[in-house]
């Protein structure tokens, strides 16, 4: 089956199961700072996480999320080399990563504890998510018709399973309902690229904040 | 069991081993470039170059098990009655494109480079990173039909990397080798955009 057929799947039992119920549902919208711990030149990214949960019942604790990172670039190196005699036989160029994720994620939140104030702590386990990874690649003032960069890197667009975890903790301020959320996800789970890249795939890690809107009370 | 079950079942198997054997052949196309591979230098046993803006790429093997290899280069130290001896670095090509229907192909190309007698590996190891200009060196083309280096022409080569990867074991111990090159015989053949990047085993250099 492919991903994309697996993930309309999994959305239309996720949506079928909801439907049926009838009970308090919540958004959660959030958004933060992230960061690739898979990669030592670190990737950063502004990420929009949203999560919506359809139950009400503490014993239907599944939920979807839909992270989406929009890229802050992140620079590297390439070292360029020529044949022209009248030219520097080698130059280092500028390169400029923009690295996209999008996830979507079909989960299950586990309580830890509520406090006397209502306020509660969670644990967002993901077993498995579809993720695809866009990674558009740029060389600065690169003279392609005189120099070749060696090794250079590509734009990629990959798309494969994940695994994620995230401890939420839910709280008030004034009658606004508030979440943090620290959020971490493996890269992708699939083979090694044939074409060895200056970067591997990417694994988040998110720190959002934001709201969570109750509805059908 | 029915004769025909047995017969669609042999049929599956082989069409198994088939697909099993079925890999794609290394070759990592460069978006500024069609047709030919990026430069690399991690042994992935490339060389691609435009002939007379025909893109060429060195043939491949495919044995029936065991996926597909590139074929390697013939590094030679050609011996001459002259001051200087040559090296001597061929590869079989092939048009990477056949779908163009180009009515004549190339089925080799050399770099020929002017050497001292007593040149030896470590003198092919000092060439690492260094550029030789159309003066010293040349290069060659053949067809099936001409004889070999009969198509001579002036060459630029830069070995951007020459490196020996030791195992202790002298067997299993590498060349690595990747590189520029471009050049021209006469007016009518330009080579354009070559670049390689091979690892050969250290025991196919006799010198």
């Amino acid at each position: 089956m492919k991903i994309s057929n697996a993930f309309i799947f999994c959305f239309l039992i996720f949506s079928l199961s909801a439907a049926n119920a009838k009970a308090q549902s919540a958004i959660s919208l959030s958004t933060g700072i992230s960061s690739d711990i898979n990669n030592s030149n670190s990737f950063y990214q502004i990420p929009l996480a949203l999560i919506w949960k359809p139950f009400k019942d503490k014993k239907s604790p599944v939920f979807l999320e839909f992270d989406y990172d929009f890229p802050l670039g992140s620079k590297s190196t390439g070292e360029a080399f020529t044949l022209n005699p009248g030219l520097p036989q080698k130059i280092i160029l500028q390169e400029k990563i923009m690295p996209y994720d999008f996830t979507f994620s079909f989960g299950f939140r586990i309580h830890l504890f509520t406090s006397k104030r209502n306020n509660a702590f969670y644990l967002n386990v993901v077993p498995l998510a579809i993720c695809n990874q866009n990674i558009k690649i740029s060389y600065k003032n690169y003279d392609t018709k005189n120099y070749e960069v060696l090794n250079p890197d590509v734009n990629t667009n990959e798309t494969g399973f994940v695994m994620s975890m995230a401890p939420v903790y839910y709280f008030h301020i004034r009658k606004s309902d508030m979440l943090l959320m620290l959020h971490l996800q493996t890269p992708l789970l699939k083979e090694k690229r044939d074409y060895e890249l200056s970067y591997k795939y990417m694994a988040p890690m998110q720190l959002t904040f934001g709201y969570n809107f109750y509805y059908n009370k | 069991m029915k004769k025909e079950t047995k017969n669609i079942i042999a049929l599956f198997c082989c069409l198994s081993i088939l697909f099993v054997s079925c890999n794609k052949r290394k070759f990592f196309p460069d978006p500024d470039d069609p047709g030919l591979s990026r430069l690399t230098s991690r042994g992935y046993d490339i060389v691609t170059m435009y002939i007379n803006n025909v893109p060429y790429i060195n043939s491949y093997q495919k044995p029936i098990f065991g996926g597909i290899n590139n074929t390697l280069p013939i590094i030679t130290k050609k011996i001459t009655n002259s001051a200087f001896d040559t090296l001597r670095i061929s590869w079989q090509i092939e048009i990477n494109n056949t779908s163009a229907g180009y009515n004549q192909s190339y089925n080799s190309i050399s770099l020929l480079l002017p050497i001292s007698k007593s040149f030896s590996s470590h003198d092919f190891l000092a060439m690492n990173g260094k550029r030789f200009p159309t003066d010293s060196n040349a290069i060659a083309v053949n067809y099936f039909y001409n004889y070999p280096d009969t198509l001579i022409g002036k060459s630029n080569i830069y070995f951007i990397n020459i490196k020996y990867n030791s195992s202790g074991n002298n067997s299993n111990s590498t060349y690595s080798l990747s590189g520029l090159f471009n050049g021209n015989i006469g007016d009518s053949i330009l080579i354009t955009k070559g670049r390689f990047d091979f690892e050969i085993n250290a025991d196919q250099i006799q010198f």
